[in-house]
């Protein structure tokens, strides 16, 4: 059975510069840092506007390893095992000598989206001195009271970019043009994979959204819209089941099960995470009140996530809505041990699956290598159901 | 007594007279008494075994402790009664954060009722009758899968509500920013069940210090706006109203209280020998925090008052559970709900525990601003110039009851309360931290709050526990740990100097 990425890739030479970006990207921050350049780390779920950070002239630098059992265990020193293991990695990076990417920043901004996100915040405070700037989710997104609050709280942040900078905030429009530009691109990228035998894989993808959050914004939109010149029309054969893989997050280097999924020959046509990955599926808009634009784009022109009060059946309907766009023949409900709100939805859209007779599988992870025979053995399994 | 002798009538009349109930109130209580164990199907041989555990985890000389598990085991009753007595029926769940502004409807309209039905149900059925695993199976077999770390209170809830041991209220009141998993479980009984609930929200995205001056006004005015709106949705959805001088009369009533709890805290830390160990006053300290219905309003007051004269007189006496000179050490974290074993243990091993790291409970501290209510204080108007309403009161009165909003504001509390006894007359020889391991707010600090105690030189131990649920919990698996703890503690008091 040929696999869906295939030996030969599309648009190699728009891989390889990627590639070669990133190998240096960290180096390159670096070196910004030394000449000045102040630096953001960003704690994911895509609730942080990058185009802030980029107006005030600073690097944005997405904080979104995950998948290494040895960062948790170095967590486990000042945190109890009981928070989902992101949270915990994020940690863990942070108190090992071995990944400077995570001591680089000059501020992180830690949102506040789940308890375990904010204990991530309160680490870095008390254990590494850092300088935290705790961005407040709140949880009603379409009240105007709760909108207004995260724009506030937007606003206090924009604020602490100068002071930090040392400068006002730039040309805020033409970073939302540029980022705009990336998630436009991620979408053309993502919607190819609606067709019979997409040109990109499940995991080429989520490599790339996370790209996004790592690389130099300008050189990322540009081999974006590269690919996605290249891409159009192009196919890759694949004759393997088509999955829709949903849950907390897909952390970058969390590559255990995708790789699983794809060597046994089926395909990730689309995802639904909430953190690890941008939120590619609409732009903000550029005209008006500019701050208001970023605040409504990043809490509520979203797809609702599990911690907003009332969010269940409607993330669930989206869940099984977006699985049919992309004519999925299953689900993988990817688990972080430990993550209850989403093990409480997991309960609810199984049920929701065997109505609809939708194959869904769950999986669970803590990131220990491990998993992976028995995790294959159930992939496997379920591949097999679909099959038949 | 040995379950052999005894029948059912016997035990509970023991048990009964055990918690202060006086002869005419057996007589009045008992069929209520009798139903509500029915339904939670406590026998005859539950009653000696909570009997035995009553008489070896509490200082029952004290009446003043009897009174306070007398209103225990009355709460139990109304809330598992509440479907057949009463019309209307509000519930609020951890961390219970306006539990007054709950209680005050029950306050002021006789036909509803209000309160935290879960609290009362692990601290009688929890921890006297050991009765509380079976509704944890339950929830690991609906949408609660085992292993993940799900809150054992939410998980009682969910399984209690299912199996209708106790009725459905018209609404829960939960909270969407302290807790993920709460309002969530709501969200689950609203689809699963048809039950209501309104969310108070608030971002746990500053800290708020100790002082009017440091609040991050911005957030409170949040946290208030959504406690209102709450507010007007509870009333919407009961059809009830409450004013804030109703919502004033609730705090001034539990401020007193919380007040003389204060009082007494203070008085054990700066007393030798202690004339009341901390296990004791823990059992008064969630009364406050969860609300009682209004007839026992004046129980709880009576209760405390009663409570505080005890100890004042054993202080004039020089009188204690343990002798004078005995070592001391702090409980941090969770105050032990469902097993109080652990500090009876550390108790009989010769230590006692005098205070808690918790703000209220927290001695020698000046609060700022005042607790609301406190004895001799008449703060209404007070703070009403000071721009803080009866609203900013009640978002206050969350924090001063000793949750904080953050780890930072946590940390300096703890060392803060530290400082305070160190610096007293008699200085804690050790720290016990238990957590609630499910708890991502509260328990996920307890290495931090280690590193703190650490750091200031005091022998602790951080004890990984599950509040609520004691399926997998074994005291003896523990007793090492402990037996370690008293021997560094004792070591710690000799060598200080």
């Amino acid at each position: 059975m040929a696999t869906a990425t295939g030996n030969q890739k599309l648009a190699q030479g728009t891989w390889n510069k990627l590639d070669k970006h990133l190998q240096t990207r960290i180096l390159e921050i670096s070196k910004a840092k030394k000449n000045g350049t102040k630096i953001i780390g960003v704690f994911p779920g895509d609730w942080v506007p990058e185009e802030l950070i980029h107006a005030a002239g600073a690097v944005s630098l997405g904080l979104i390893l995950g998948g290494e059992p040895d960062p948790l265990e170095a967590s486990h020193s000042v945190l109890p095992r009981f928070i989902c293991p992101f949270a915990r990695a994020a940690c863990g990076y942070g108190l090992v000598p071995d990944r400077p990417m995570y001591k680089l920043p000059d501020l992180y901004v830690d949102p506040v989206s789940c308890q375990s996100m904010r204990r991530v915040g309160d680490i870095y405070s008390y254990y590494l001195n850092a300088n935290v700037f705790k961005l407040g989710i709140p949880h009603f997104p379409w009240q105007d009271d709760h909108l207004n609050y995260y724009k506030g709280t937007l606003q206090e942040l924009a604020k602490t970019l100068e002071e930090l900078t040392g400068k006002p905030l730039g040309d805020l429009k033409t970073s939302i043009d540029l980022y705009n530009r990336i998630r436009s691109a991620l979408l053309e990228l993502s919607q190819m994979r609606k067709s019979p035998n997409p040109p990109i894989s499940g995991k080429e993808f989520i490599k790339l959204n996370h790209a996004s959050l790592i690389g130099d914004p300008e050189v990322v939109a540009e081999i974006l819209e590269s690919l996605v010149q290249e891409l159009q029309a192009q196919e890759v054969e694949g004759k393997g089941p088509r999955l829709m893989i949903t849950g907390p997050c897909i952390a970058q280097g969390d590559w255990q099960t995708l790789d699983l999924v794809e060597e046994m020959g089926a395909r990730i046509v689309v995802e639904d995470v909430v953190e690890g990955m941008r939120y590619y599926w609409r732009n903000i808009k550029t005209d008006g009140d500019l701050m208001d634009n970023l605040a409504k784009g990043y809490l509520r022109d979203r797809r609702l996530w599990p911690f907003t009060v009332g969010s269940t059946e409607v993330r669930s309907e989206n869940l099984f809505a977006m699985a049919k766009e992309f004519n999925a023949d299953g689900i993988l409900w990817y688990q972080l041990k430990y993550c209850e709100c989403y093990d409480m939805e997991s309960f609810y859209n199984a049920e929701k699956a065997s109505e609809k007779g939708v194959p869904f599988l769950k999986l669970q992870s803590e990131y220990q290598l491990e998993d992976r025979g028995s995790t294959k053995t159930r992939i496997e399994a379920f591949l097999e159901t679909i099959g038949n | 007594m040995t379950t052999a002798s005894v029948t059912y009538e016997s035990a509970l009349k023991e048990l009964l007279e055990l918690f202060a109930f006086e002869p005419d109130e057996i007589e009045t209580e008992w069929p209520r008494i009798k139903k509500t164990f029915d339904i939670w199907e406590i026998t005859a041989e539950d009653i000696v075994a909570a009997i035995e555990r009553a008489n070896q985890y509490y200082d029952l000389s004290l009446k003043g402790v009897r009174m306070i598990l007398n209103i225990h085991l009355r709460e139990l009753c109304h809330v598992t009664l509440a479907g057949e007595e009463k019309e209307k029926r509000i519930y609020t769940v951890m961390p219970c954060n306006i539990g007054d502004l709950i209680t005050a409807f029950a306050m002021v309209h006789p036909n509803c009722y209000a309160g935290f039905p879960d609290f009362y149900c692990f601290l009688t059925l929890g921890t006297l009758f050991k009765k509380t695993g079976a509704y944890m199976d339950e929830a690991e077999k609906w949408f609660m899968y085992p292993g993940e770390g799900h809150c054992t209170c939410n998980m009682f809830r969910a399984a209690a509500l299912q199996k209708k041991k106790y009725p459905k209220p018209d609404v829960i009141v939960t909270y969407s920013h302290y807790c993920d998993e709460a309002w969530k479980n709501e969200e689950f009984l609203h689809t699963y069940l048809g039950i209501n609930y309104v969310t108070v929200d608030r971002t746990q995205d500053t800290p708020w210090e100790h002082g009017k001056d440091t609040i991050n006004w911005r957030n409170l005015r949040f946290y208030v706006e959504s406690m209102k709106q709450a507010r007007q949705q509870m009333e919407e959805i009961i059809g009830l109203k409450i004013t804030d001088d109703d919502l004033g009369a609730s705090l001034m009533d539990t401020g007193y209280y919380a007040g003389l709890i204060n009082r007494i805290v203070e008085l054990a830390t700066n007393t030798d020998p202690a004339p009341i160990t901390f296990k004791d006053i823990v059992p008064a300290i969630w009364i406050s925090m969860c609300g009682v219905m209004p007839d026992n309003r004046p129980r709880r007051k009576a209760a405390i008052e009663t409570l505080w004269a005890e100890v004042q007189e054993r202080a004039a006496k020089g009188e204690g559970p343990l002798p004078k000179g005995s070592p001391r050490y702090m409980s941090g974290g969770f105050a032990f709900v469902i097993d109080p074993l652990i500090p009876a243990f550390l108790e009989e091993q010769g230590l006692v525990c005098t205070c808690a790291e918790a703000c209220y409970w927290m001695p020698n501290a000046t609060l700022d601003p005042p607790m609301l209510g406190s004895p001799g204080l008449e703060p209404t108007e007070e703070f009403a110039a000071g721009g803080i309403g009866i609203f900013e009161m009640l978002g206050f009165g969350f924090y001063l009851a000793g949750i904080p909003n953050s780890l930072s504001a946590r940390v300096q509390m703890v060392d803060k309360t530290l400082d305070n006894i160190q610096a007293g007359a008699y200085p804690v020889d050790g720290v016990i931290m238990p957590g609630h391991y499910p708890c991502r707010v509260y328990g996920t600090d307890s290495l931090v709050i280690k590193d703190v105690v650490d750091k200031k030189g005091i022998p602790n131990m951080a004890l990984e526990l599950d509040q609520f649920d004691t399926r997998y919990y074994s005291f003896n698996a523990m007793r090492t740990k402990l037996e370690a703890f008293v021997e560094l503690v004792k070591l710690h008091h000799v060598t200080k100097g």
